[in-house]
């Protein structure tokens, strides 16, 4: 009876992890096959196709596009969500509970939805689209989570030691600088590298809000229209071996500094 | 350096609640003064108005003379102490320490040195690049005494920094903060609700209840001479005994009670005018119960039987039944008294004080 249960109870993990990551499994796999199309049968392994990605100027601009926007939509995503936790949680401001509903709605909102509203605005206003307004979508989408993420690690702990900070002859902007951002690292790590993730591969609004210059994931739909082709599959294995190290990156600096503490 | 502190008329509500009431009183400099009192009685909102970190509804604070009242604490020549020590957890002890210093504008080595030299007169030399989570309390609690005193403020405040330690380590920490104040001569303003420590570390006591100044003395005249009922109990144990004055001889009064007239000399009424004092209590510590006493001074209360007793090591407290009174007494380490045994009550006049009675709530 207990070898059933353990036999079953292992069959079922087996079967939940496949249905999870037999898509990625299959789709790194074909990205060394040997053939023209990434279906059975499996005939490489192959680095044919990782040669051709590296040598297509294209998909490497967009990589690099891509990280541009992700480490500099996620900084000012953190700057924004820092300012506003501290605002919130250390000034007595009006409606503050209205307020931190507001800030912290967008991530229940769809990105397609934003996506729209941003097309629209920039329409109205006349800003050409470019990879500034993919920047400015993101910050949109992560400013709530660095705020939510920030903002449930400020405590009344460190209040009294902010305190502390402006006892000694510090000003406002060096308590910040000096104090709260260094005491709320793991936090800002945290939410830092997650905005990074969700950056790196958000497809929707980079779709919508890009020209000219485009976004790794814009530029990898445009290659799947032409057809299915091993390449696209070793493109998306590159995108996900770089989503795998920041989950990494995050582990380690970060997850590990919060349980230390 | 140092500085007298003047507070004159402080008044602070809370919404409806008032934390303060027309608090005026001054401190001299180079003094050890407590804030003496039962939680909620407005001593840290008292602190934390010296401070600067809240401004009083009314009223004026000076610092040596100063105006300091609408000061933000980082312009105050003050500095706290907070009871969590409310350390850096991400700086070594030396920017903990140096960072008042930082913030003046003290360039990097010179400040440095200056930690290094704190940590080791606190007796703390060699962990200069420890983090504050490394350190035990009371190693935690030098290195914040060390951060406060860095920037020379004329004024130091500690909000209850005793508090979160043992009992032995309180009491040798008591006896540093003491001895660093007299070497230092800095201003010292401390908050405590025990006050055992506040009678081994202060110069003057401030006793406060529900937001009002109770007594103001040293620690002897707090204890042995208080002004009213609350510092009197609050001090430590006490007895009541209800009375009024009878008539005045010479240097004498005579009080009736229901233990009979007694005469007892005009100062144990201390600065009260007798014409002004109808009813009374007789006010007296455990430790001024006697039974052995022949001489002219003494105050007899008649034969009381002891209804419990315990040995504490200096004595043995008991519990006396004197007509319908209960009285807590000390009685000597070597008496042969036991439980149900009658004994003479007696005090002696000088021992004892007389209390304008106040209605009790």
């Amino acid at each position: 009876m207990r070898l059933l249960s353990t036999w079953s109870g292992a069959i079922y993990a087996a079967l939940i992890y496949g249905f999870i990551f037999l898509p990625v499994i299959v789709l790194v796999l074909f990205s060394f096959q040997g053939g023209r199309f990434p279906i059975p049968p499996f005939n490489g392994p192959s680095l044919k196709w990782y040669r051709s990605v590296l040598a297509d100027s294209t998909l490497i601009d967009a990589l690099l596009n891509s990280l541009l926007v992700a480490l500099s939509s996620s900084a000012i995503a953190c700057l924004l969500g820092f300012l506003a936790a501290y605002g919130l949680a250390r000034h007595r401001l009006p409606a503050a509970g209205v307020q931190r509903a507001l800030l912290t709605a967008p991530v229940t909102v769809s990105y397609l939805i934003i996506g729209l509203g941003l097309l629209i605005t920039f329409n109205t206003f006349g800003v050409a689209k470019s990879l500034m307004t993919v920047g400015i979508g993101h910050i949109v989408i992560n400013a709530p989570l660095c705020f939510a993420i920030i903002y449930s690690q400020m405590g009344a702990h460190q209040e009294n030691i902010e305190r502390a900070a402006r006892d000694l002859g510090a000003a406002d902007w060096q308590v910040m600088w000096l104090v709260t951002a260094p005491m709320l690292m793991p936090a800002i790590m945290a939410s830092y590298f997650l905005s990074v993730t969700f950056s790196w591969d958000e497809f929707i609004i980079a779709f919508l809000l890009s020209r000219f210059d485009v976004t790794l994931p814009v530029e990898i739909w445009s290659l799947l229209r032409s057809g299915l082709n091993p390449k696209t599959n070793a493109v998306g294995s590159i995108v996900f071996l770089i989503s795998i190290l920041l989950l990494v990156v995050i582990e380690l600096t970060v997850f590990q500094k919060v349980t230390r503490r | 350096m140092t500085a007298d502190v003047n507070i004159a008329g402080i008044t602070h509500r809370f919404g409806s609640f008032t934390a303060l009431e027309n608090v005026s009183l001054t401190i001299g400099a180079g003094r050890f003064a407590v804030l003496l009192g039962p939680s909620g009685c407005g001593k840290t909102t008292l602190l934390s108005i010296l401070g600067g970190f809240i401004n009083p509804s009314h009223g004026q604070v000076f610092i040596g003379g100063k105006d300091v009242t609408a000061l933000a604490p980082a312009k105050r020549p003050t500095t706290t102490m907070f009871q969590d020590y409310a350390l850096f957890p991400h700086m070594s002890l030396r920017d903990n320490v140096a960072f008042g210093l930082r913030m003046r504008g003290n360039d990097r080595s010179s400040r440095h040195k200056r930690a290094e030299d704190l940590l080791s007169q606190f007796g703390l030399p060699d962990v200069a690049d420890k983090r504050p989570h490394e350190l035990s309390g009371g190693q935690r609690q030098r290195v914040a005494l060390a951060r406060a005193l860095a920037v020379e403020p004329d004024v130091l405040l500690l909000d209850e920094p005793l508090g979160a330690l043992d009992l032995k380590l309180r009491r040798q920490m008591q006896d540093e903060l003491k001895d660093i104040q007299r070497r230092i001569g800095t201003t010292f303003v401390h908050v405590t609700h025990d006050q055992e420590e506040a009678m081994a570390i202060a110069d003057d006591i401030i006793v406060m209840n529900a937001g009002v100044v109770q007594d103001i003395g040293a620690p002897e005249t707090i204890y042995l001479k208080p002004k009213n009922r609350f510092t009197a109990a609050f001090m430590g144990e006490a007895n009541f005994i209800a009375g009024a004055i009878a008539g005045q001889v010479g240097k004498s009064l005579r009080i009736r009670t229901a233990f009979g007239e007694h005469t007892v000399p005009r100062t144990t009424l201390l600065s009260h005018h007798p014409e002004t004092v109808t009813r009374l209590d007789i006010c007296f510590r455990p430790e001024h119960v006697r039974t052995d006493l022949k001489s002219r001074g003494a105050l007899d209360l008649g034969p009381a039987q002891i209804t419990d007793m315990a040995f504490s090591g200096t004595c043995h407290r008991c519990h006396l039944q004197v007509k319908d009174q209960t009285v807590t007494a000390h009685l000597r380490q070597n008496t042969t008294a036991k439980v149900g045994d009658t004994i003479q009550l007696q005090l002696d006049a000088a021992d004892i004080i007389l209390l304008p009675h106040e209605e009790t709530a």
